[in-house]
């Protein structure tokens, strides 16, 4: 069959022009989330020059997460209204500002304006319009596309940081501000990379992707016509791809399975973060040697790419796609297990298995939030979704270090504080896990009743795309009758 | 009665007259010893000990674990390896150990390395006296920028008498005095840490400032060297990055650009081509786009 070329309707392309956007996001997230980390490093010269101490100048570093993290929905705003292009390349002209007007910080709440809110919100407008794109682009692939695209924080922070060392030796912390500036620039390369994709109808309604109807978002049908976009009855996909009004922008707010992902989502944004944040200072505690214990990040940072790329691919084979959402389920339960199992971990050679395996497995659920997300509200609603996800993350993020500390503070050790940890993360696990089996007890009961749409693979939607000429079903059609 | 009265009261007038007369090496009585234990032979010892004022110290070697446990050994002293006359002595067997002690009176002339040496088993103990170090030294200079103010930090675990800065010219070094250039200078003193603030860099300031930390015996100095740049160093790399990015994304929108006209054309010539083959499919094809943009416009109402 000849490939039709509607003006205006493309399937994903799973590749081609596909690969530059995940370039681009990968460069994306090695700008945003890398550089973040990296500012880190920059906070022994600010002590020294302001004549601060630690607390002072950790504050940058939650300002610019906490902000990129807010903002997120502002983004994916943007990226709806104007589109993500211009998103992103306003992003990376609002950062690189922010960066070099901070080499020319002459206090530390100076500091605090420049790198913490303007950057902060520069990283905000690129990082969510950029990932929401890649999943515009794949649906095969998805989840290796993202394991590719999200694996830039782990190789980007282990690029930066030496580099960001060599810049502060030679040009001092002024002139490190002023280069990564430049460096932060290229985000308007990525933004230009970003070619709009306007998809078919049917892509850009939310498909059933009942994997194996765990997770079904079945759009709300009235006579066979989907009334979920019927509002002002504007079917007509233009050039702007997505020109939802507000209201409809968000309507996926109300489905029931968003809301308990999103539930999920803050208690995982609970726990992650702490072992990140208390692994070295526990290592030391347990007697582990400084060099050692720089080690571990090491090894977690490297094991945190390896599984991104992995589990993306992994997540993408035929056998295991239908069950994505266990195997995320399943990695976000191994990490909280691993958590738990910390107290009893006292040397140096004890702690490596756990950096490998909380590394893989913080990399693998990382990979997976998009897809994930993508799979409950589907394509047209991906970004600003995405958008309230990484807005969900951002109070947890701020919150749980400084929870942790007060906890190991008043108990004297880290027990308590892997704990919670742990328990987060597991409790989120088994929020999801919960839900889907009470799902799936819901469909067996119904199941007699009815009949319901199967998983439609993306090869079936081309078949239905292609078999279906009537204007009515222009909607989801069972793939094998 | 009287004359016992009378004795005790000379007694105790000799004693105290014992105590200010005796000549001793050391303002105060107290002689401070320091003991390393080394187990086994051919074992070298080394401990570093921080000195901060003219002493009397005590240094002992204890060693234990000897093979065959022979009933003496001989051992003697060296300093910065030069053996000191007279210092060879016969050590006898004590409880499984060998004692070697000696006292030493310490000036600023007399800091260096003390060993106590055992030929037979080839062991020996270094005891490094020094004034205490100042460790953090950065091996690379701070840079920092004209115009621009630098902090320079020198830091101890001992508390100095006082610190002092100098300005190394070649091989002279000027004290910085700040009353004479408050502009220029701020020096920042807390115990054991001291921080020199320079203020309006110029390119002159660059070079090698000395931290000295005074203590009794003798100064302890550490050197920090400071390279001052102009604006215009940094700027270089990043205005090389900007127009990398800007001929990059110019180059993206322009590649853009050429291909969409090519993308019609070629669309286009698809349909031509799939028509001229006689496909009904084709045909049916162009009859659903027509279809799909009149049941558009249909539904714009």
């Amino acid at each position: 069959m000849a490939q039709e070329k509607k003006k205006g309707g493309v399937l994903p392309p799973d590749g081609g022009w596909g690969w530059m956007i995940v370039a681009g996001c990968f460069v994306v997230t090695v700008c945003t989330r890398a550089v973040t980390r990296c500012i880190s490093i920059f906070f022994v010269e600010f002590q020294m020059h302001f004549a601060r101490d630690y607390s002072g100048t950790a504050w940058i570093h939650s300002l610019v997460d906490c902000t990129t993290m807010l903002c997120a929905p502002l983004g994916s705003l943007i990226g709806n209204r104007l589109s993500c292009r211009v998103a992103v390349i306003l992003g990376g002209f609002l950062s690189s500002i922010g960066l070099v007007l901070s080499s020319f910080a002459t206090s530390l709440e100076y500091l605090y304006l420049t790198l913490g809110v303007l950057t902060g919100l520069g990283f905000a407008l690129c990082y969510t319009p950029a990932i929401a794109m890649v999943g515009l682009y794949f649906c095969e692939r998805k989840a290796l596309a993202y394991g590719i695209a999200m694996s830039g924080s782990g190789i980007g922070t282990f690029i930066l940081a030496p580099v960001v060392q060599l810049l502060i030796e030679h040009y001092s912390w002024r002139g490190a501000l002023l280069i990564l500036g430049g460096f932060v620039s290229n985000l308007c390369v990525c933004g230009a990379l970003i070619r709009p994709i306007i998809l078919k109808e049917e892509e850009a309604r939310p498909l059933p992707v009942d994997s194996e109807c765990e997770y079904g978002v079945k759009p709300p049908m009235v006579n066979g016509v989907p009334s979920g976009k019927a509002v002002g009855d504007k079917l007509e996909i233009d050039a702007k791809q997505r020109c939802l009004r507000s209201m409809q922008e968000y309507n996926f707010l109300l489905i029931p399975d968003f809301l308990v992902l999103a539930g999920s989502f803050l208690l995982l944004a609970s726990g992650c973060s702490l072992p990140f944040v208390y692994l070295v200072p526990y290592a030391l505690d347990v007697g582990v040697s400084h060099q050692h214990a720089a080690f571990l990040m090491s090894i977690l940072g490297v094991i945190d790419i390896i599984g991104n790329i992995t589990f993306g691919w992994l997540t993408d084979r035929r056998c295991l796609k239908k069950y994505r959402n266990i195997c995320y389920m399943f990695a976000v339960g191994m990490e909280g297990l691993c958590c738990l199992f910390i107290p009893l971990l006292r040397t140096f050679a004890l702690l490596v298995p756990f950096s490998v395996l909380y590394g893989y497995f913080d990399g693998a659920y990382v990979a997976l939030i998009p897809v994930v997300t993508s799979d409950v509200v589907g394509t047209t609603y991906l970004s600003s979704a995405l958008g309230v996800v990484y807005f969900l993350h951002a109070v947890p993020y701020l919150v749980s270090p400084p929870i942790g500390g007060w906890l190991v503070d008043t108990t004297g050790t880290y027990t308590a504080t892997f704990f919670l940890s742990g328990f987060a993360l597991i409790s989120s696990s088994l929020l999801l896990f919960s839900v889907a089996v009470i799902r799936r007890c819901q469909r067996n009961q119904k199941n007699s009743l009815r009949k319901d749409p199967k998983w439609v693979s993306c090869e079936d939607k081309q078949v239905d795309y292609y078999t279906s000429k009537k204007k009515d079903l222009m909607i989801i059609i069972p793939a094998t009758s | 009665m009287a004359s016992f009265r009378h004795l005790i009261l000379l007694l105790l007038y000799c004693d105290g007259m014992k105590t200010e007369t005796t000549p001793s090496p050391q303002s105060d009585p107290v002689i401070t010893t320091r003991k390393v234990v080394s187990k086994g032979q051919n074992q070298v010892t080394i401990e570093e000990l921080a000195i901060l004022k003219p002493q009397t110290i005590e240094l002992s070697c204890y060693l234990t674990d000897i093979p065959n446990n022979p009933p003496y050994l001989t051992g003697y002293w060296t300093k910065d390896g030069k053996g000191i006359v007279n210092s060879e002595e016969t050590v006898n067997r004590t409880n499984e150990q060998y004692i070697l002690k000696k006292t030493f009176d310490i000036l600023a002339k007399d800091l260096g390395n003390y060993s106590c040496i055992f030929k037979e088993i080839q062991t020996q103990v270094t005891f490094v006296l020094d004034v205490p170090v100042i460790k953090d030294k950065r091996d690379k200079p701070i840079v920092s920028y004209t115009g621009d103010s630098v902090v320079l930090a020198c830091k101890l675990k001992q508390t100095p008498n006082t610190w002092n800065w100098y300005k190394a010219n070649n091989t002279e070094k000027g004290l910085i005095n700040v009353t004479a250039n408050p502009l220029n200078y701020k020096i920042f003193i807390h115990g054991n840490e001291t921080k020199l603030t320079v203020l309006n860099l110029t390119e002159e300031d660059s070079g090698k400032y000395i931290c000295s930390a005074e203590f009794d015996i003798k100064p302890s100095e550490s050197y920090i060297e400071l390279k001052v740049l102009s604006y215009i160093e940094p700027l270089k790399p990043f205005i090389a990055i900007v127009l990398e990015v800007i001929v990059l994304v110019t180059l993206i929108f322009l590649w853009e650009k050429c291909n969409k006209p090519q993308n019609d054309n070629i669309s286009a010539g698809e349909n031509e081509l799939c028509s001229e083959q006689i496909s009904k499919l084709t045909r049916d094809d162009s009859n659903g786009v027509e279809n799909n943009t009149a049941r558009q416009r249909k539904l714009e109402h």
